[in-house]
């Protein structure tokens, strides 16, 4: 016992304790074992019961073979290797796990010796230089090791708060100093570009100062091959759409406007992503990434109004109201909306289990809804009659419900534990997305209907076009839940991993899809 | 022996799925097949078996399920499926290539240890 002390760091001592009764001291160090395991990310109950089960196995062997109790779990617990070194691995084959275990906060460090942590965007593995001498480092130090050194926190945060900054007065300034700007013209196109071009250019300037994964700088931001696919992504369209004529009433100029965001968010994923950005199982992190981001822009959103709200009323009451305070209003309310965009960006990095929280309450809550909502929908339709004749606007709302529920299988997935077999849950998702196979085959038909009837049009055919992607979208996830609802007994990690897989395929494909409707179809339509 | 690092990622992959070929297993008794197939010449970290696991699981070249040991704690045993096998073959071909053309030329070494090839994990059905 005092030599395995000697031997190791004082961290031992604590693990071993006095020496007493063979069986129940090994299941009090393993219980130890076990705790200190546990506080890592990315390990579940499920492997620390793996785990623990190796090592008691393992120490009993060794005691079998001769070798003391202190003895054979030291050796047993230096064969599984280091803590730091197992937990890192098992973040990096589960790299989900962390969006709903790591606590990122910066903690007050009390000058541990464990090296600060990797917090980049895209990259939730801890890859910081961990070195510790023994198997069973010192256990006061683990507190710290998820947390990254203050320096850095307010580092990213005040950089996010100068893009922000910049970025809302690229936005502002235009309407404030172009003379004469045609501001119904240039806003609904040119808004997302600036927005998401300072949220790309946070994500890789993060990426770029973060050295401690010893990567490549370039390799790091993606590659040329990323940093090219995204520079191209937002050049060509910032210049095609302010050469297109602007004419706001115009139905191309309203389709760019609701398209260009969404491929330009896809396109974002990229820089968040990194040197993962080619990893198709990687887009789900930006998938979590942008749920998140939306709730906390709700949450800063809202106390941003009623500070706005608040501030009027007090300036009303002591009479300072008028114009000049409307004009610094003016100013400051579009500057800090647009800023919130990239420090939520900063948010979502630092905190992350919003959306692993609220995921399955919203799912359980409007996934039944839903169905409800898209059955009413099939039957009114089977007592009316034709779909073709139905309303523009009843077309127009279910395209959205059908989008809604492609996010909400989307953001489903992006919480579901891939270990979990087939539940209630997932039956739920399974009859909502056929449901909205059914309605999406049916507008398809009053949309071929419309076609036939009164001729293309390019918001016809973006419809379509839209219809058709969200059908094949909907067809392959009602299969691969089909596939993890009937294999009840069989571990479903495997059929999951597709799952996953193909929620992450139809992100480019959709992006792409929305990028040829916001820029091909204003020509192609004659900018009608 | 202490073995490169990317030599043994390359070739942990085949030399779980082919233990796993001969049968179902949990962790701890694969790495004593392991251990021993090496003649406890291959040092592996123990506990970086489990993510390999978790990933072959997610390829979905191996199954799991959860089990009991006799002293009634919960084990994870772990199977190898269809798609496992098939890609099992595949690094047999490509390993007994590489293992080919190295008999072929490099020197032949008295530090190697005699049963070199043959005994080894390179050789999957003999894990």
């Amino acid at each position: 016992m005092t030599d395995s002390s000697s031997l190791h760091s004082s961290g031992t001592d604590a693990l071993n304790g006095p020496a007493g009764p063979a069986t129940a001291d090994l299941d009090g160090s393993l219980a130890q074992w076990r705790e200190l395991m546990a506080s890592r990310p990315g390990i579940s109950a499920d492997d620390l019961d793996e785990l623990t089960d190796h090592l008691h196995t393992e120490t009993l062997d060794l005691m079998a073979a001769g070798l003391s109790r202190d003895e054979a779990f030291l050796i047993a617990v230096r064969r599984i290797g280091s803590r730091d070194d197992v937990s890192d691995e098992f973040a990096r084959a589960h790299p989900d796990r962390l969006w709903r275990q790591l606590l990122l906060g910066s903690q007050p460090d009390s000058g541990s010796p464990v090296g600060r942590a990797a917090v980049r965007p895209g990259r939730h593995v801890r890859t910081g230089p961990l070195d510790h001498p023994g198997p069973l480092d010192h256990p006061g130090a683990l507190d710290h090791a998820g947390a990254p050194g203050d320096g850095e926190v307010h580092r990213d945060l005040i950089l996010a708060l100068v893009l922000g900054c910049c970025a809302g007065l690229a936005v502002r300034l235009p309407y404030g100093l172009i003379r004469g700007l045609d501001v119904e013209g240039f806003y609904p196109r040119n808004v997302a570009l600036i927005v998401l071009a300072a949220l790309g250019c946070y994500f890789l300037i993060c990426h770029w100062r973060n050295r401690s994964d010893g990567a490549d700088r370039i390799d790091r931001i993606g590659g040329l091959s990323g940093v090219i696919t995204l520079a191209v992504g937002f050049a060509v369209p910032a210049v095609l759409v302010n050469l297109y004529p602007a004419d706001p009433s115009s139905q191309t100029f309203a389709l760019t406007a609701i398209h260009l965001p969404i491929a330009l968010a896809v396109a974002v994923g990229i820089a968040y992503l990194g040197d993962r950005w080619r990893s198709l199982e990687a887009w789900m992190d930006w998938v979590r990434f942008l749920g998140e981001a939306v709730l906390y822009y709700i949450l800063v959103a809202l106390g941003g109004a009623v500070l706005t709200v608040i501030s009027t009323a007090i300036f009303k009451a002591i009479d300072i109201s008028g114009p000049a305070f409307g004009r610094i209003l003016g100013w400051v309310l579009p500057v800090c909306a647009v800023g919130a965009v990239i420090v939520c960006g900063w948010l979502v990095e630092r905190k992350k289990s919003v959306i692993e929280n609220m995921a399955p309450v919203l799912t359980a809550v409007f996934t039944p809804l839903m169905t409800v909502a898209l059955v009413a929908f099939l039957i009114a339709l089977a007592v009316t009659g034709n779909p073709v004749d139905s309303d523009r606007n009843v077309l127009i709302i279910f395209d959205a419900v059908l989008i809604a529920v492609a996010a909400i299988a989307l953001f489903t997935v992006s919480a579901r534990s891939p270990e979990r077999p087939g539940g209630a849950l997932d039956w739920m998702q399974l009859v909502l997305i056929v449901v909205a196979l059914v309605v999406d085959l049916v507008m398809l038909w009053a949309m071929a209907g419309r076609l036939a009837q009164w001729g293309p049009s390019a918001n016809k055919i973006a419809g379509l076009g839209a219809n058709v992607l969200l059908l094949g979208h909907l067809a392959g996830s009602a299969w691969w839940y089909l596939r993890i609802c009937l294999a009840r007994r069989a571990s479903p990690v495997a059929t999951s991993t597709r799952l996953v897989r193909w929620q992450c395929a139809a992100l480019p494909v959709f992006g792409g899809w929305a990028l040829v409707v916001a820029l091909v179809f204003p020509p192609l339509f004659g900018w009608s | 022996m202490k073995v490169p690092k990317e030599l043994m990622a390359a070739s942990a992959t085949p030399i779980v799925l082919g233990v796993l070929s001969g049968g179902e297993d949990y962790g701890y008794s694969l790495m004593r097949r392991v251990t021993e197939a090496s003649g406890a010449q291959l040092e592996w970290k123990e506990g970086m078996l489990y993510p390999l696991l978790h990933r072959l699981e997610q390829q979905g070249l191996v199954a799991s399920r959860w089990g009991a040991s006799p002293g009634g704690r919960r084990r994870k045993y772990y199977a190898i499926t269809a798609a496992g096998r098939g890609e099992l073959e595949t690094h047999v071909t490509q390993w007994r290539l590489v293992v080919q053309t190295l008999d072929a030329l490099l020197p032949a070494s008295p530090a190697l240890p005699a049963r070199w090839p043959e005994g080894s994990a390179l050789t999957a059905g003999g894990i």
